[in-house]
């Protein structure tokens, strides 16, 4: 079509703005005046609005009152509360580890394929994404339910009373891996595309095994796509909402949930804005941390 | 390809793709069953299922509804997103990286968060729900999106193309209408799709901001969910698969669906 779109590195390397001594290009600023505008008042504000409504002490109001950090005291002094961010934690975890695992041979295997058969297997992989994420739990909803497919081919195989696997923390687990999967396989093959085979080619010839090349050279030099999309699923995993609401069950809600619940089901606004203000902290110091760890290398900023 | 040539590596993945397919396929099968409950596979094949969602209209206008908002999201995600990348992408000024980081904030945060945010500042405001609320909180999601992908398309045109009009005669505007435009249009097409899709998908945001009249089909489909599965919400969920693979297609065939994510 025209266009290649530019790797991370090429991005870097080509687009240094042009940087004339002391001009300011006002004529351009006037473009970025309207997302500028638009953000501010939606999403600046709003959230501001947020932390201090959930500092407010009454239950509903809907201008702040009487700051007081009540509400993240009784979040965090709670062992249930308390007990339910650990959950999304532990969950978006294991998600995480499970999801890199998994993608890990798939990246690999992808990234040394090419033409109409590395077309197709994108395909498969992002196709997924554009569907629905409330459908695509659905299924799973279908899978694991009691008289599902897994729990039928388990009673085929010998159990003759399958494990319970619906609305449980490995339910969830699941979802989670499958949605956010293609997230990660394709922060793996970013990385591993830009390996440079002659160092594998290298390595071998100076006389390691394939086995010590790909332990030794590969998997090193992968080391950013794992961060970069360990990251991104562990993010995603934290805050998801419908996945863990449907699979998970009444016993297994998290901090998302958590925040619908008490706000719109028990119009606890005050508290659901703490709730909601403590999720965005976790999420963000995780994003943050990486974003920070990675500024030094050059790999991993869009915009440089 | 013979059975043995296949290595191990690659039985693996047959695998993991197979786990992906998985709930998908068992969906779409499943909601051709002829019988009265989910089964897989399914016993006997009809579309009575399908039938039974023109008798739950709401659906259908839950549908209209989504589209609705999706579209007014991706026509204004993509004029602001374009006029952001365009903003950000030629000259350097203080303070670019910083509003290039502010721009792509929302991507940080937790979309419930998002839909939490709009909730409590519409009713402080004394903003009344509606498409355009709801219109709201996906452009915000999907922007930062935009933005990125047409930046993208922005750095990887070939800066003397326009350079070579002006000298030949073009003013600043026209070389950009006739040569800079046309270029960045398919990161413009994928940018509106992108914005499209995350609006017709999202839960989260609309979730929040829905009034009974504002319920979008992933909401309504969601809390259907939510306490009983049947055939029919199975047809639903298929027709959504079904939707979105079509899309797929289109979107493979136009540009390439690898694009739209950021891969080459």
């Amino acid at each position: 079509m025209g266009i290649k779109t530019p790797t991370r590195e090429e991005v870097a390397r080509i687009e240094k703005p042009v940087r004339a001594k002391g001009y300011i290009p006002y004529r351009q600023l006037l473009f970025i005046l309207p997302v500028f505008t638009f953000l501010l008042v939606f999403f600046v504000l709003p959230f501001a609005n947020l932390f201090f409504i959930s500092l407010s002490s009454g239950k509903t109001p809907t201008v702040p009152q009487d700051l007081s950090f009540q509400h993240y005291v009784k979040f965090l002094t709670d062992p249930f509360y308390v007990g339910v961010l650990l959950k999304t934690l532990r969950i978006a975890l294991t998600t995480t580890i499970l999801a890199l695992v998994i993608a890990y041979p798939v990246a690999y295997y992808m990234v040394r394929t090419s033409g109409r058969k590395r077309a197709y297997l994108t395909l498969l992989i992002l196709g997924p994404l554009l569907i629905n994420v409330v459908s695509r739990t659905y299924g799973w909803l279908l899978v694991l339910a009691p008289s599902g497919v897994i729990p039928s081919l388990l009673k085929t195989i010998g159990f003759s009373e399958p494990p319970r696997l619906l609305f449980t923390e490995t339910a969830t687990v699941i979802g989670l891996t499958h949605v956010f999967l293609a997230f990660m396989v394709l922060s793996l093959a970013a990385a591993l595309e830009n390996i440079d085979p002659s160092l594998l080619l290298a390595a071998q010839s100076l006389g390691a095994s394939k086995f010590t090349a790909f332990m030794r050279v590969t998997l090193p030099l992968s080391l950013p796509g794992i961060t970069a999309g360990s990251v991104i699923v562990f993010a995603l995993s934290t805050s998801a909402f419908a996945t863990p609401a449907l699979l998970g069950g009444p016993f297994n809600k998290l901090m998302s949930y958590l925040v619908y619940q008490q706000t719109v089901a028990l119009s606890q606004w005050t508290f659901g804005a703490a709730i909601a203000f403590i999720l965005f902290a976790v999420t963000f110091l995780s994003v943050f941390t990486y974003f920070k760890f990675t500024e030094s290398s050059r790999t991993g900023v869009a915009f440089r | 390809m013979k059975l043995k040539q296949i290595s191990l590596l690659a039985w693996y993945n047959i695998l993991v793709y197979a786990f992906i397919l998985l709930p998908i396929v068992v969906v779409v099968m499943t909601s051709f069953t002829a019988s009265g409950v989910n089964s897989f596979p399914p016993q006997g094949l009809s579309l009575r299922w399908y039938q039974a969602i023109l008798d739950n209209p709401e659906f259908i206008d839950s549908f209209r509804i989504s589209v609705t908002i999706a579209s007014l999201t991706a026509v204004v995600a993509v004029v602001l997103g374009v006029l952001g990348a365009l903003g950000l992408a030629r000259h350097w000024f203080p303070g670019r990286e910083v509003l290039s980081s502010f721009f792509l904030s929302p991507l940080m945060v937790p979309t419930i968060v998002i839909g939490m945010i709009l909730l409590l500042f519409y009713s402080r405001v004394g903003i009344p729900k509606s498409f355009l609320s709801i219109a709201i909180g996906h452009i915000i999601l999907a922007t930062p999106y935009v933005i990125r992908l047409v930046y993208t398309s922005l750095v990887g045109i070939d800066r003397t193309l326009e350079l070579a009009a002006r000298n030949l005669g073009a003013s600043a505007w026209e070389a950009f209408r006739r040569i800079t435009v046309p270029l960045i249009i398919p990161g413009l097409i994928a940018g509106g799709a992108f914005a499209f899709i995350i609006s017709f998908d999202d839960v989260s945001v609309a979730i929040f901001l829905a009034s009974p009249k504002t319920i979008t089909l992933s909401v309504r489909i969601f809390t259907y969910i939510e306490h009983s599965s049947d055939p029919m919400i199975t047809a639903v969920n298929s027709t959504v698969i079904i939707m979105a693979a079509v899309l797929l297609v289109f979107i493979e065939r136009t540009f390439g669906v690898g694009k739209l994510f950021g891969s080459r």
